[in-house]
């Protein structure tokens, strides 16, 4: 309808709403002051009074009836309506107090139930990984039916094999997980690690916090090796010194440069608790060189 | 006693718009007019004027207004807005267009 019209309802309506008892109190005078009036016309006419004012209720037919039709236009009842129930319905579940803590209680236990499935459903099945185009991410491993083995080891030749000659895929990164024991500079401490190929923070859309990734360098072999701290490992062994980047620590008996630092939320805000160093991968390329 | 369901379906909104278009009036002012001005043909009775006039009135076509009358006496008012105004002109072209309508085949001689 046209915004004019609404100009004169609306307040007319809230106005129902609101201050029926005003309204009604209008209505019911309205009424009064119309059976005053032709009352007085029938005495006017020479009628007595009383049956003046008979006829006069009698030709505004049932005053309730009419006030009713004249609310009725009103079209708030319907909420007036689902007011009253509600109250109602309040009214009678005070009255029975066994029966409504039962329901409330049953109400809560099966909302509680439901949003607690539901979480886990979600965090489980429905979020999304929080990786770029995370729809677009397989995770690859290989199995052995038969034998009932889930995760069998890749090697490294296989994943080159795997990136040379698959066209499905636009990339393949590749990570394992050990432990790396860490020398010098204090007690000797053993971690969690990743170690990844250096594509793996690029394709997952991931950053350092600090300093660098790896470098396609870096996978081989021969190259100087590299370390990418946790936060965790950052803030906790070095306090969160900004001039770790470049120096050398000692894993499993071979130095290292750090070369980054990664976010606290380690990646991304997936809470992935073994990622405690980062280690690059060798190279396979350079396993047939002697 | 006729009731609004025997006038035309409509007529009455036109009506009482035409009545409160000549001056601002109360519930019972309307009733005396709409009796004397139609010659007590159109029998409307009180009881459906007013579920009538609150009609209009939520409508936005007419609005009310408390006034004090001549006798000293508190009484509720109604005026013709200007969405009042443009219904009345609406539902009057349609009310003529029909009853001329309706006339000439009622004046069909015939053969």
């Amino acid at each position: 309808m046209r915004p004019e019209h609404w100009l004169f309802t609306i307040p007319l309506r809230l106005r129902s709403l609101f201050r029926r008892a005003q309204a009604d109190q209008e209505l019911d005078d309205e009424l009064r002051d119309h059976l005053k009036q032709a009352t007085e016309q029938y005495v006017a006419k020479g009628m007595a009074p009383g049956e003046a004012q008979r006829r006069a209720r009698l030709d505004l037919g049932g005053i309730e009836q009419t006030k009713e039709q004249c609310r009725d236009t009103r079209r708030v009842n319907r909420i007036q309506d689902l007011m009253q129930d509600l109250h109602f319905g309040l009214r009678l579940l005070r009255k029975n107090p066994g029966f409504t803590s039962i329901a409330v209680l049953t109400l809560a236990l099966a909302i509680g139930a439901n949003t607690a499935i539901f979480s886990a459903v979600y965090a489980v099945l429905i979020k999304p990984l929080p990786f770029k185009n995370a729809d677009r991410l397989v995770f690859i491993l290989k199995k052995t039916p038969p034998r009932g083995w889930s995760r069998n080891p890749i090697s490294p030749a296989e994943i080159l094999g795997w990136r040379n000659q698959t066209e499905a895929f636009e990339d393949f990164a590749a990570y394992t997980e050990s432990s790396c024991v860490l020398t010098g500079a204090g007690e000797a401490e053993e971690d969690p690690c990743e170690t990844i190929t250096s594509n793996l923070f690029p394709l997952l859309g991931v950053a350092p916090y600090r300093g660098r990734s790896f470098t396609s360098e870096e996978d081989k072999a021969w190259a100087p090796r590299a370390v990418i701290l946790s936060y965790g490992l950052w803030q906790r062994r070095f306090g969160g010194d900004e001039n770790v980047i470049g120096r050398s620590i000692t894993l499993n008996g071979v130095s290292h440069t750090v070369v980054g630092v990664m976010p606290a939320s380690r990646i991304g805000e997936r809470p992935v608790s073994r990622v405690n160093l980062v280690d690059s991968l060798t190279d396979p390329s350079s396993l047939s060189s002697p | 006693m006729s009731k609004p369901s025997d006038l035309v379906q409509g007529t009455l909104d036109m009506l009482l718009l035409k009545i409160l278009a000549l001056e601002p009036m109360n519930g019972f002012a309307v009733s005396q007019r709409l009796k004397q001005v139609s010659g007590d043909v159109l029998q409307v009775s009180d009881g459906s004027l007013y579920p009538a006039l609150h009609k209009l009135e939520q409508e936005g076509w007419i609005t009310a207004e408390w006034k004090t009358s001549e006798y000293g006496r508190r009484a509720k008012y109604y005026s013709l807005t200007r969405l009042g105004r443009r219904q009345l002109e609406k539902e009057a072209d349609n009310w003529g267009r029909l009853s001329s309508a309706i006339s000439r085949v009622i004046k069909i001689k015939e053969a």
